[in-house]
């Protein structure tokens, strides 16, 4: 098994001197299981620079896509590419090596673009993303992360998703990030902080197509195979950007919980903008039950209770549920005092025993008596 | 001894992974398990230690408490105390 440090330089070669397409299967040697090996048969080119024309992608990947899966001839061609690669390296370790290659070779971004627009909400790390348009009216992204492996996260949207017009990034549905086969190799946070990066891409694309054609986005949003850009448009022309995003971001969640079926997705969304922006402006059901079981107990001088499960949206504990399964607590009470960390969590973890088993999933708490605040 | 979703390499949730990464700052010996492989483990621990959601961390048999409590003793200093004991111990075993 080849070292880490010559498999990414393997890699590397693969992409900088190998400009040609590969046709057939038979130009190679018998398939080996040496995962560096291009030679499952794609009819792909491994192309790094220029992206290459739909049709050198005919031929959809081994794992075959089903029916429900967005058909990976819609993505951009950098894109198909590096699902293709992910594909022909069945190693969830390799994998990780690949997403860290990727990572490493990701130009660092000019600070003055980490403001907190640019940056992914609902990542452990840091995650800036920039976009602008080139001169041929294509996206072209930028990120930079603090950490390795977000990085490559972000580096593998960048590379995918750079040089594509517009409607192509918006079309792309997260569907492909299962393609990947990434899954088991990062945590349920990581893989919902992957599917952030996505959706702030597309609504920095979109924006950009906007600011450039100035509120003609009307006629732009009939071409959208899926009508999932119809909404869209509605919230962005003409409002502040960060509550923009905050509304997307509840509705958006709400969305990728009911379900990975890409034609499933235009409907549910138009169904859940409604529930989306309610979401956003306060605390659902269990929410509030929460609330009025902690004010009962424990009469609070300070009670603050945030839904984050929109963070966690993907995340094994969350599918199923229409959200309100992760919550961030802040409880200040004299009912605290002379008790430990631990005491005090059980006693909150002990009153709300019945959410938790009803699909409460976590807590993150932050108790103290009105003495240490 | 950490329970955690996931394995310390590869842990499956945000929590854990802090929790992994703050105890892997001492010097301390770690153990783990991963409760998302066995539903009955999981079952087990939560109960045992009557508290319902991982990571949960233990120090030599005694329940600290999750990340949030780990995260909080870093930081003021109290998780190096609990930990000094037994990396001190450790060395002079070794």
């Amino acid at each position: 098994m080849a070292s880490s440090a010559t498999s990414s330089l393997s890699l590397r070669f693969f992409f900088t001197k190998k400009l040609s397409a590969f046709t057939s299967p038979s130009s190679f040697p018998s398939p080996r299981a040496l995962f560096l090996s291009p030679s499952r048969p794609f009819s792909i080119s491994f192309q790094r620079i220029q992206p290459t024309t739909k049709s050198s992608a005919s031929s959809p990947p081994s794992t075959g896509t089903s029916a429900s899966l967005q058909p990976i001839e819609e993505l951009p061609p950098n894109l198909q590419q590096i699902v293709a690669l992910f594909q022909s390296v069945p190693d969830p370790k390799s994998k990780y090596q690949q997403l860290l290659f990727y990572g490493k070779n990701l130009n660092p971004l000019d600070p003055r673009f980490k403001t907190r627009e640019n940056k992914v909400e609902g990542c452990v790390s840091q995650v800036w993303v920039r976009a602008y348009l080139d001169p041929g009216k294509n996206v072209v992204f930028e990120a930079d992360s603090d950490s390795v492996l977000t990085k490559g996260l972000a580096a593998l949207l960048v590379q995918g998703l750079s040089g594509s017009p517009v409607d192509k990034i918006i079309r792309v549905s997260p569907d492909f990030i299962t393609l990947l086969g990434l899954q088991q190799s990062l945590t349920p946070s990581r893989n919902n902080g992957f599917l952030n990066m996505l959706r702030l891409m597309q609504k920095k694309a979109l924006l950009l197509l906007s600011e450039g054609e100035n509120g003609g986005t009307e006629s732009k949003s009939d071409t959208g195979a899926d009508g999932s850009p119809v909404s869209e448009p509605k919230f962005d022309v003409g409002s502040d950007k960060s509550s923009v995003l905050e509304a997307e971001k509840d509705e958006i969640q709400v969305n990728s919980d009911v379900g990975t079926n890409g034609s499933a997705v235009a409907e549910s969304k138009a169904s859940t903008s409604g529930a989306g922006t309610e979401a956003s402006s306060g605390l659902g059901s269990r929410g509030q039950r929460i609330k009025e079981i902690l004010e009962r107990e424990f009469s609070p001088t300070v009670l603050e209770l945030e839904d984050i499960s929109y963070q966690h949206a993907g995340h094994a504990g969350a599918r199923g549920s229409d959200g309100e399964t992760h919550f961030n607590l802040r409880v200040v009470s004299k009912e605290f005092e002379g008790k430990s960390l631990v005491k005090r969590h059980r006693l909150v973890y002990d009153l709300l025993k019945e959410e938790l088993q009803n699909g409460l999933h976590a807590l993150s708490i932050v108790a103290k008596t009105p003495s240490e605040v | 001894m950490i329970y955690m979703k996931g394995v310390p390499e590869f842990p499956q949730c945000g929590f854990s992974s802090l929790a992994v990464r703050v105890l892997k700052h001492y010097n301390v010996p770690l153990s783990a398990r991963n409760i998302l492989e066995d539903p009955e483990l999981k079952a087990a621990v939560k109960s045992y230690s009557h508290w319902p959601t991982f990571p949960q961390i233990f120090i030599q048999g005694e329940f600290i408490g999750g990340s949030d409590i780990i995260m909080n003793m870093h930081q003021s200093g109290e998780l190096k105390e609990k930990l000094k004991d037994i990396a001190a111990n450790r060395d002079k075993t070794a």
